[in-house]
């Protein structure tokens, strides 16, 4: 079959800066006199560059579930913004086929001071659904995301177990060809990461794609065929899930896995 | 089905601003559903609530009548209605402008969450506040109208000029605030650099003052009478011209001056094409900078 997605040998770059965090007109001023003042060398003590992913590639097929592993900072969470066309890729080349639902760090897209309805109104049309249809999906959202009431109550009432249960909600209903999701399970209790377990084995009957990162290893060896281990912003190893969370575990936790055996 | 449809490349290059407008348009329903809770969302906690559209101006144009009219002695013979009337117009006009670019130049960062989570087109945002503050402009038309007829001027046949001159202004704010937003995006000190620009706007546009002679007005209070020079380069701002275009077709009755309705249809047309360009090109890279 044909893939879903193709990644091809992607670098992603960010800038880091020393000074301060934003970048001002004024300081972009003082740097162009102090570039000109040493002859246009480019790089100087202002930023540094910082690949996140160095030379990446992924195939994804229709009914793939890939679980990515890694540390923290090993590039998990660019490569699924790449993949969502949220960043650009510096290098290298990234194509999708059909609709993209992307779940990132949780609940940070929410207008805080709007209620739990208008905010699905206000997603909902972003990724592209129409008043119509959100309003078809809305029962459905509030019940997987089991707010109840609360949907009406503003969103910086909530819990992060909340934003991260309407967060989900919010993107399986999108009904994406790709779904991709970045540790959201982490905050959600065991009786809805049963729930949305079941939702993903939905995605995966119906040959949809879901590329999901997780520090849990436990949930990618259920629920993956195949992993990507990230290390460095490379990867390390790929292969059946089973694989590469024993060889991450390995790594990870040396003395931890050897006294397993 | 989802197999025979194309990959679809996600990085920019050949074909972005194409691609972008494209999205642009899918997501009109977006844009009209920001605009009504950005709306709803402003004036929620105030006790007089979306009264303050119209009372601001109103307020604005008191003070500006007491301090230029009252204070400076610049009414230039007109009677004090009309003169007030003619204030209230460049006032409607300089707040669209101003509140409209001012804003625009903060949305993206306002919209950063949203921007790290999803990729969609970002040019809903400053549309969408443009669009909101259209519609506390129109409202405010709507005000002034009413006073037009309780003052005794009554609507004229070129009345009808009115759109045209609106639709004008839309497109030239909506090209600056979008050439604003995308700065606004990359650099955090816009917004300081936008609101002393705009101060000087207002103060080189007739909001309160004459530069042209029309009926009523004696000569001496014309900004600019003997120097045709000086009132080439004042017209340069569309803004000007714009203004005048409206008063003419609301207040004075007249056919606007056409070269000046001309001149601004081109910088609108230009800035309009401008900003689409300049902003599609460029929101790829917000979500890296933001």
């Amino acid at each position: 079959m044909p893939p879903v997605i193709v990644a091809e040998s992607v670098w992603v770059g960010f800038l880091i800066r020393y000074h301060r965090s934003e970048v001002t007109l004024r300081e972009t001023f003082v740097r162009l006199l102090d570039r000109l003042s040493r002859n246009g060398d480019p790089t100087g003590r202002w930023s540094q560059k910082f690949w996140a992913l160095r030379g990446v590639s992924l195939t994804a097929q229709p009914g793939d579930v890939i679980g990515i592993v890694g540390r923290n900072g090993s590039g998990k969470t660019t490569l699924l913004k790449t993949l969502a066309g949220i960043i650009q890729p510096d290098r290298g080349r990234v194509a999708v086929r059909g609709k993209v639902g992307c779940l990132m760090s949780f609940g940070v897209g929410f207008k805080t001071n709007l209620s739990g309805r208008e905010n699905v109104f206000i997603n909902g049309s972003i990724l592209g659904l129409s008043q119509r249809q959100i309003r078809e999906r809305l029962p459905q959202i509030i019940e997987l995301s089991e707010l109840g009431e609360f949907i009406d109550a503003p969103v910086r009432t909530y819990s992060s177990g909340m934003k991260g249960r309407l967060g989900f909600a919010i993107a399986v209903h999108l009904d994406p060809d790709v779904l991709l999701l970045d540790e959201v399970f982490g905050t959600g209790d065991a009786a809805f990461r049963e729930k949305a377990g079941t939702i993903l084995d939905q995605f995966r009957s119906r040959h949809k794609t879901v590329i999901f990162a997780s520090h849990d290893m436990g949930m990618v060896k259920r629920m993956c065929n195949r992993a990507i281990w990230l290390d460095q912003g490379q990867v390390r190893l790929c292969g059946s899930s089973e694989e590469v969370a024993r060889c991450y575990l390995q790594a990870s936790a040396p003395a931890a896995a050897a006294k397993g055996k | 089905m989802s197999l025979v449809s194309p990959l679809t490349e996600v990085q920019s290059g050949e074909g972005a601003l194409r691609r972008s407008l494209r999205e642009l348009l899918a997501r009109r329903e977006t844009v009209w559903f920001l605009t009504i809770s950005g709306l709803r969302a402003g004036h929620r906690d105030k006790i007089l609530g979306n009264l303050w559209n119209l009372l601001d101006p109103l307020l604005f144009m008191l003070v500006y009548y007491f301090v230029f009219g009252v204070l400076f002695g610049m009414t230039g013979g007109a009677r004090p209605a009309r003169f007030m009337l003619y204030i209230l117009t460049g006032v409607l006009m300089y707040r669209f402008i101003d509140s409209a670019i001012t804003q625009s130049s903060t949305c993206i960062r306002a919209n950063r969450g949203l921007i790290h989570e999803i990729s969609f087109p970002k040019a809903v945002f400053p549309l969408s506040v443009v669009f909101a503050r259209l519609y506390d402009f129109l409202w405010g038309l709507v005000v002034l109208a009413a006073f037009l007829l309780l003052a005794g001027i009554w609507p004229t046949i070129h009345f009808l000029w009115l759109p045209l001159v609106v639709a004008l202004l839309v497109l030239l704010v909506l090209g600056l605030s979008l050439i604003v937003a995308y700065l606004g995006a990359f650099f955090a000190d816009t917004t300081n650099v936008v609101t002393v620009v705009l101060r000087l706007l207002f103060y080189l546009s007739p909001v309160f003052y004459y530069v042209r002679e029309r009926p009523g007005i004696s000569r001496n209070h014309v900004f600019l009478a003997g120097y045709p020079t000086g009132r080439f380069c004042y017209f340069l701002n569309p803004f000007a011209c714009l203004m005048e275009s409206l008063r003419d077709a609301i207040l004075w009755g007249t056919t606007p001056e056409l070269g000046l309705t001309a001149y601004a249809a081109a910088v609108a047309l230009v800035m309009c094409v401008a900003g689409f360009w300049i902003f599609c090109r460029g929101e790829g890279k917000f979500a890296k900078y933001v």
